[in-house]
């Protein structure tokens, strides 16, 4: 392990720390944007950063600091030392307690960690732009890069731990236009794979196609209250808007709605809500969270029922409970190096139910389908659930989707719409964010959603 | 920093290596970050950055790499990856000399928090606390997290440029629910100062508290906000109503893929003639300035929109290859992670002729809004949306009651609707906000006069028809 230096120097603590903790986060990217065959743009990385937290004494007695650097080669007892420094000012009085060892970890299927060369990430990328061109038909394929990322985990402490993990994963990104009366259409491909040529490709490129068609041109369209089917990329937006209010950490920063409602009915009986190491079908694979701990297999929602806030060892404490695996780091996009642990999902899904999509159109009639949650980041209260988000959509009529679609708002509250959940789609879609978690869902069809906009075209 | 010999070095790989340019970003950033709730300190941390972005461009095409190793090794060995990648020959270039140059700061530090003490920022956010908690009874959790980010950048590039500048940035997220026991009401907001460590005018801080937590706890009890389409006011001050309905679109990289609603359109009437759009990254004293962009050009005023006509975008060096036209000093980036992108500074509207309250006082039946919070644009469809924080009902041509819980959604065309621009546009000095894109978030600002558009779609909790 990288970190060997650390568990080395964790044998013997410095005068004045009590405990620590590192977590070695090592990420190789490389991505490669290609026109016509040809490279027009590429990026490449590989890089590594430290996250140190050590337990020295404060004025009101026990307290953990943290440090992150990139330098690796410094020596680690110089970096417990500064953990430990800032870890003085700290008045809180719930020092973290890190993780123990002799947890029981799930197999470690690695996924493939040897980088292409960017020649070989090139001819790949140049393959799937041919195929995706010919599945298009008459939309245009307007962008297409293949990433292949590596990330590697590692994570010790002076009680005896010492785990590591590793995957690989490729990403393809197609960015479909369409243009009907002057007016585009567009749909974002987003696929997830463990190699460059286990893409289902030409399902998801067709139908991407057929919806950047049909979303072009402005349609008449109906605000007011009316049933919605999130298409499972918009369903991933959603479950995004979700998370926090199932956080512990949000709860304990500023409330999360579902916070107090253990063992209560908060959604439709067809909802369940799973945060886990991995799923089927999703090659990304968390063993352990940013503090070590296994990532629990946790029914947050089973059939409608809410179990549990996701926590990490530092809110379960606080609680009395168990950590469910979610210590994490990236909550937000932040212009800050967010270094500080706090609750993330790993891989979290609504699973997936039976219906499919044709079905849940006819069982819908009349009401609209969102191709896309505009902002899941703004306009979302997670201490009372009430949200207000742009979301792209289009009509649906007798049960057939119309062409043309709007930029409409949907407000409402994150409970009540799990509550109106009236059908779950068959087929995942995964989308990760910042390369530090994962979410997943299906098609959702959810009755009675108010939505806010112009009628007429 | 990057010594400037090793720095030619690597330039000279790259174009060797088949570029017709080449760029190192060397970026030295620490950060404190300092987390307290309830009275107490929970969480401190230090972090350092310290690393280098290589760009390298041949024709329209572009390769990135970066690294925290600085050994010689390891940038030559990233200089011939990132120019191989392009899969051209050497062309025979060298690298000009380098001329140095310190690039000033727009917004010049007057206290270096570096040298202000831990404890004293920890007392400063328990202060800080315990004031928003006595505000009003109605207060129920407040959290308050100091950010403190000190930058050294240094940018070499093929044609010479070796400019470097400090930038500072402080700021207190303020996170705070207020209830009466019915209802709860959860909101962030930033204390941002651009002179460095600017929080002992006790005076300052505490008025910002308090407009916060009087605005949260009036906005409390307001009623749902109306759905439909609406005649909307936008009071003057920072607002982000411009950047998100035309500032994103403007931005070079979707411009030159055509996949931006203002592709092609210069010289075009894409808003009323009484709008001129300008996008400024040189002016001093905002969170959005810097004395030269990431690429080591002078920030500086670029006009958009002058009277209603599409005259400019914002271009970085690559989008401003693909377009043949000049970059615009608009190359931004979060950190040397990212390669640099056509991003905003400081957005705004100038100036007009319409009176203010005439802009309330003809409406029957409209919504002024007095802030916004974050929102969103597709550049692609020109569509855009921005959340309410602060809004009141006009009716018969007066300001009435509070509404809340409310989204603003429009498209590009929503500039061809404004028909009223005020006459008074201040500075917002504490105020600001980030943005986020491809090169990840960056400081910004944007703000204008009062301005009135026409038939915007809002979206109220309110299930009425449209």
């Amino acid at each position: 392990m990288r970190l060997q230096p650390h568990i080395d120097a964790f044998r013997a603590l410095p005068p004045g720390v009590a405990q620590a903790e590192a977590h070695l986060e090592a990420q190789a990217q490389k991505r490669v944007a290609v026109r016509d065959g040809q490279a027009i743009s590429t990026e490449f990385f590989d890089r590594s950063a430290l996250y140190v937290r050590a337990t020295g004494a404060s004025d009101t007695g026990a307290a953990t600091g943290l440090t992150y650097t990139e330098n690796l080669a410094e020596e680690p007892v110089a970096v417990m030392r500064r953990a430990v420094e800032n870890a003085r000012v700290i008045s809180a009085t719930d020092a973290v307690t890190f993780t123990p060892p002799g947890l029981t970890y799930a197999d470690d299927p690695r996924g493939p960690l040897t980088p292409p060369t960017l020649a070989e990430l090139t001819r790949a990328a140049a393959g799937l732009e041919q195929a995706a061109r010919s599945f298009c038909e008459d939309a245009r394929l307007a962008s297409c890069s293949l990433t292949y990322t590596r990330y590697v985990d590692e994570v010790a402490n002076s009680l005896g731990l010492a785990v590591e993990s590793a995957c690989g994963y490729y990403t393809l990104e197609c960015h479909i236009l369409s243009e009907r009366n002057g007016s585009q259409g567009e749909k974002k491909l987003k696929l997830l794979s463990d190699s460059p040529d286990g893409f289902n490709l030409e399902p998801a490129a067709r139908d991407a196609a057929r919806t950047a068609r049909l979303l072009a041109g402005t349609a008449p369209i109906r605000a007011g209250a009316q049933p919605v089917i999130l298409a499972a990329d918009a369903a991933c937006d959603f479950l995004f808007m979700l998370w926090r209010a199932m956080s512990a950490g949000q709860n304990r920063q500023s409330g999360a709605a579902f916070a107090g409602r253990e063992g209560q009915q908060v959604a439709a009986a067809g909802v369940t809500l799973v945060s886990s190491a991995t799923h089927p079908g999703c090659p990304i694979r968390y063993r352990f969270d940013n503090e070590g701990m296994p990532v629990a297999r946790t029914r947050l929602v089973d059939r409608g029922v809410f179990r549990s806030l996701m926590s990490n060892r530092g809110t379960a404490g606080q609680t009395g409970g168990a950590s469910t695996g979610n210590a994490g780091r990236r909550v937000t996009m932040s212009g800050v190096i967010q270094a500080a642990v706090q609750v993330t999902p790993k891989v979290l899904t609504i699973e997936a139910g039976e219906a499919r999509r044709d079905e849940m159109l006819r069982q819908m009639g009349d009401g609209l389908i969102v191709e896309e949650i505009l902002d899941s980041f703004h306009g979302i209260d997670y201490a009372s659930g009430a949200f207000s988000v742009p979301v792209t959509c289009a009509v649906v009529s007798g049960g057939e989707r119309q062409p043309g679609s709007r930029t409409l708002v949907w407000t409402g509250n994150l409970a009540a719409a799990l509550n109106g959940v009236a059908a779950v789609g068959v087929e995942m879609r995964f989308s990760c964010f910042r390369d530090s978690y994962t979410l997943g869902a299906p098609d959702i069809l959810i009755q009675d959603q108010s939505f806010a906009g112009a009628g007429g075209a | 920093m990057l010594d400037h010999s090793l720095a030619a070095r690597v330039i000279q790989e790259a174009l060797d290596g088949g570029g017709d340019f080449a760029e190192l970003f060397s970026e030295d950033r620490r950060e404190l970050m300092i987390e307290e709730q309830r009275g107490r300190i929970g969480n401190v941390t230090d972090a350092r950055l310290y690393g280098v972005g290589i760009r390298v461009l041949n024709g329209p095409n572009s390769s990135y790499t970066y690294t925290n190793d600085l050994s010689a090794e390891s940038l030559m060995l990233a200089a011939r990856e990132a120019a191989a990648a392009l899969g051209c020959a050497g062309g025979g270039l060298i690298c000009a000399p380098f001329e140095p140059q310190t690039v000033a700061s727009p917004n010049p530090l007057r206290q270096d928090p570096a040298q202000v003490a831990p404890e004293r920022k920890a007392a400063l956010l328990i202060e800080m606390d315990a004031f928003a908690r006595s505000a009003s009874p109605f207060v129920r959790n407040v959290k308050a997290d100091y950010f403190e980010t000190g930058q050294n950048v240094t940018v070499f590039n093929s044609e010479g440029v070796c400019a470097s500048e400090k930038r500072t940035y402080c700021r207190v997220r303020l996170t705070t629910t207020v209830g009466d026991g019915m209802r709860s009401k959860a909101e962030w907001r930033d204390l941002l100062r651009n002179d460095g460590y600017g929080f002992a005018d006790r005076s300052l801080w505490q008025g910002e508290i308090k407009d916060i937590i009087d605005r949260m706890v009036l906005f409390l009890s307001a009623e749902d906000g109306p759905s439909g389409v609406m005649d909307v006011v936008f009071e003057k001050g920072e607002s982000s109503l411009f950047h998100e309905a035309v500032g994103h679109p403007f931005e070079g990289w979707a411009v030159a893929e055509g996949m931006s609603v203002f592709s092609g359109r210069l010289g075009q009437q894409v808003a009323s003639p009484k709008v001129t759009l300008v996008d400024n990254g040189a002016l001093p004293g905002l969170y959005g300035s810097l004395g030269m962009d990431d690429t080591g050009q002078p920030t500086r005023r670029n006009v958009l929109i002058q009277d209603g006509v599409l005259t400019g975008y914002l271009l970085d060096r690559t989008s401003a290859r693909k377009l043949n036209m000049q970059p615009t000093g608009s190359g931004r980036r979060q950190n040397y992670t990212y390669p640099s992108s056509d991003r905003m500074n400081n957005t705004y509207i100038e100036p007009g002729d319409d009176d203010d309250d005439e802009m309330i006082a003809s409406l029957t039946r409209g919504l002024f809004v007095k802030s916004i919070g974050g929102g969103a644009t597709n550049p692609v469809t020109g569509s855009f949306n921005v959340e309410v924080t602060e809004g009141y009902l006009i009716e018969n041509g007066r300001i009435t009651r509070p509404v809340s819980g409310m989204t603003i959604s429009g498209a590009s065309d929503a500039l061809l609707k404004i028909d009223r621009v005020g006459r008074h546009s201040p500075l917002p000095v504490h105020e600001g906000s980030f943005c986020g894109g491809g090169s990840g978030l960056v400081p910004v600002t944007s703000f204008q006069p009062r301005v009135r558009v026409r038939g915007m779609i809002v979206g109220g909790k309110d299930k009425g028809e449209a």
